[in-house]
């Protein structure tokens, strides 16, 4: 085991670009993604056709007064961007027409909805008991990412690593030695999980100090669970490359496995989940992983609430272990 | 002594090996001889128990296959290489002898007098992926050795090499049967059989022809073996 581990390490040594693109990709792309999703000053273009004017001032950002009755013309505005919304009056109902369901013109419906609420007598207030009114979307979702970004990156090199060797036959030379099989399973978690627990601390520590995303709780928690599940990704990588005979069908896998596993990080709340396929978030390790992260980033829980997830983490990577153990028998009966 | 008992192995519909019965003994360099699909690789492969066979037994010393205290003396040359191209020759070397538990002190030894024995003593810390075809074979033949097996199973072993290595390679085989090791080699150049002590004639997964090289050559018309293999029947 020992001899597979440092085989591992001095191959990744050599590999210098592997090696920065390993260290240096899941960070980019966590800071990435903070740009995208993080707060933008975007400020909806917005007509008012025939609106009393209190409203015209209530209206913050692009508002301007138009005159436009014609529907046609209307749609003309919003079809060439001159305008994200156009608001008017029907009788007694206040229209608001938009191109499209999108961010943007979201953000526009807001603004009106948020002017006419300020607009009346009694006032509509959101709280929420965890996190901050400013919080942008990234934010508030920081440990869905944390944990898909981990998983992706460790799930892929491991995956990778274990299908080259088969197509370079020095996976059957190695079996055709001594080594026993969970001597195997558990050089390649060590071996690849060593850097996985690196890139962990990288993109954690990316996401706490550089991109300031508000962590209630421990910061050793949530490398607790990273660590954890970087580990499952790399035993997870590994059962996929058992299976696969090339690295393409590798490459295949890792939409069918990783795509499925977004939408059981908390992207979407679970009870949003129709046909009760929110049952099989128990069967996608990520889950084990992003609960814990979400109840420790948001609402400052503490060992005592988590250890729970903690043990189920484990119990997943002991079963991809032993799975793993026993797959082997595919090459070697013993 | 590697015991062969009626190994029969299938590749989907394709019947590889056909029900083939053979008795390897120690010491001796046998010779696996047949054309390309003729079974020599799967038959090496099923010996040490990297295949599972659909019927019969291999058991070596008594022992059946696969066993990690047997594979412990198997030393495995595959016909692909199978070296790691982003590890130095020295670290590829290190590796196998890692699995199969050499100690940090005959390692260092045992590098240095392999290295230098198939001529690549000024190589070890270049990386393998840079290396030429001869060169990855023969640090190929040197991981093999690196635990100093005594059951030797080669496939292929020469195949790609300019004349001068092959003879020096051979004669290593020799130095190692004189040793008391014992040697399967794979090969579908027929010339290389007058080295061996003993040839199994393969074709279409069935033995053509099993004995010593001196019975097989006064066995066949002209004293060239490869005329066995155009017989019509095995004369028991």
């Amino acid at each position: 085991m020992k001899a597979l581990i440092l085989r591992i390490w001095s191959g990744l040594l050599h590999d210098k670009r592997s090696l920065i693109l390993m260290l240096f990709a899941p960070p980019i792309i966590m800071s990435l993604l903070y740009v995208l999703l993080g707060t933008s000053s975007y400020e909806p273009k917005i007509a008012l056709s025939g609106m009393p004017p209190q409203m015209v001032s209530q209206l913050n950002g692009k508002v301007e007064s138009i005159s436009v009755t014609d529907r046609d013309e209307r749609e003309q505005l919003l079809r060439d961007g001159t305008y994200d919304a156009v608001i008017y009056l029907d009788g007694t109902d206040i229209h608001i027409a938009v191109l499209e369901n999108n961010s943007k013109t979201g953000k526009a419906i807001r603004s009106v909805q948020q002017a006419m609420s300020d607009a009346m007598p009694v006032h509509v207030v959101t709280e929420a008991v965890y996190g901050s009114a400013d919080d942008s979307f990234f934010d508030s979702m920081a440990y869905v990412f944390l944990a898909l970004i981990v998983f992706l990156f460790t799930f892929v090199v491991s995956g990778m690593a274990v299908v080259g060797e088969r197509t370079a036959h020095t996976f059957e030379r190695m079996l055709m030695t001594p080594v026993r099989r969970w001597q195997l399973i558990g050089g390649y978690i060590v071996g690849y999980g060593a850097p996985a627990v690196i890139q962990s601390l990288l993109i954690l520590a990316t996401g706490l100090w550089i991109l300031h995303v508000p962590c209630a709780g421990s910061v050793w928690y949530c490398l607790l669970v990273m660590v954890l599940l970087a580990l499952c990704a790399v035993a997870f990588g590994t059962l996929i490359s058992i299976y696969s005979t090339s690295e393409f069908q590798v490459a295949q896998f890792i939409p069918l496995f990783i795509l499925p596993q977004v939408f059981f990080t908390g992207i979407i709340p679970l009870e949003l989940i129709p046909y009760g396929l929110s049952k099989l978030c128990y069967i996608m390790p990520i889950y084990y992983a992003a609960m814990p992260l979400k109840a420790v980033m948001v609402q400052d829980a503490g060992i005592a609430d988590i250890w729970s997830w903690i043990l189920a983490l484990i119990a997943v990577l002991a079963i991809i272990f032993t799975v793993n153990t026993l797959s082997l028998r595919k090459y070697r009966r013993l | 002594m590697i015991q062969i008992n009626n190994i029969v192995k299938n590749f989907g519909d394709v019947q590889v090996l056909g029900g083939l019965t053979l008795e390897i003994p120690k010491g001796e360099i046998t010779c696996l001889l047949g054309a390309s699909g003729a079974g020599k690789t799967t038959l090496i492969r099923i010996i040490m128990g990297a295949l599972q066979p659909d019927a019969g037994q291999v058991t070596i010393d008594g022992t059946p296959m696969p066993n990690l205290a047997i594979l412990n003396r198997i030393g495995f040359m595959p016909q692909d290489d199978a070296l790691y191209n982003n590890l130095t020759a020295m670290e590829n070397l290190r590796f196998y002898a890692g699995l199969h538990h050499v100690g940090k002190a005959a390692f260092a030894s045992r590098a240095e007098a392999l290295l230098g024995l198939v001529g690549l003593e000024n190589d070890a810390k270049r990386m393998v992926g840079n290396f030429s075809g001869g060169m990855r074979k023969r640090l190929s033949l040197a991981v093999m050795a690196i635990a100093e097996p005594d059951i030797l199973l080669l496939d292929e072993p020469t195949v790609g090499l300019d004349p001068v290595l092959r003879r020096s390679i051979w004669d290593q085989f020799h130095r190692w049967r004189d040793d008391g090791k014992t040697l399967i080699v794979s090969t579908h150049v027929m010339d290389e059989v007058e080295f061996c002590d003993r040839a199994i004639l393969l074709r279409n997964g069935q033995v053509n022809a099993y004995d010593t090289v001196e019975n097989l050559r006064r066995l066949s018309p002209d004293g060239h073996i490869e005329q066995l293999f155009f017989r019509k029947e095995e004369p028991k």
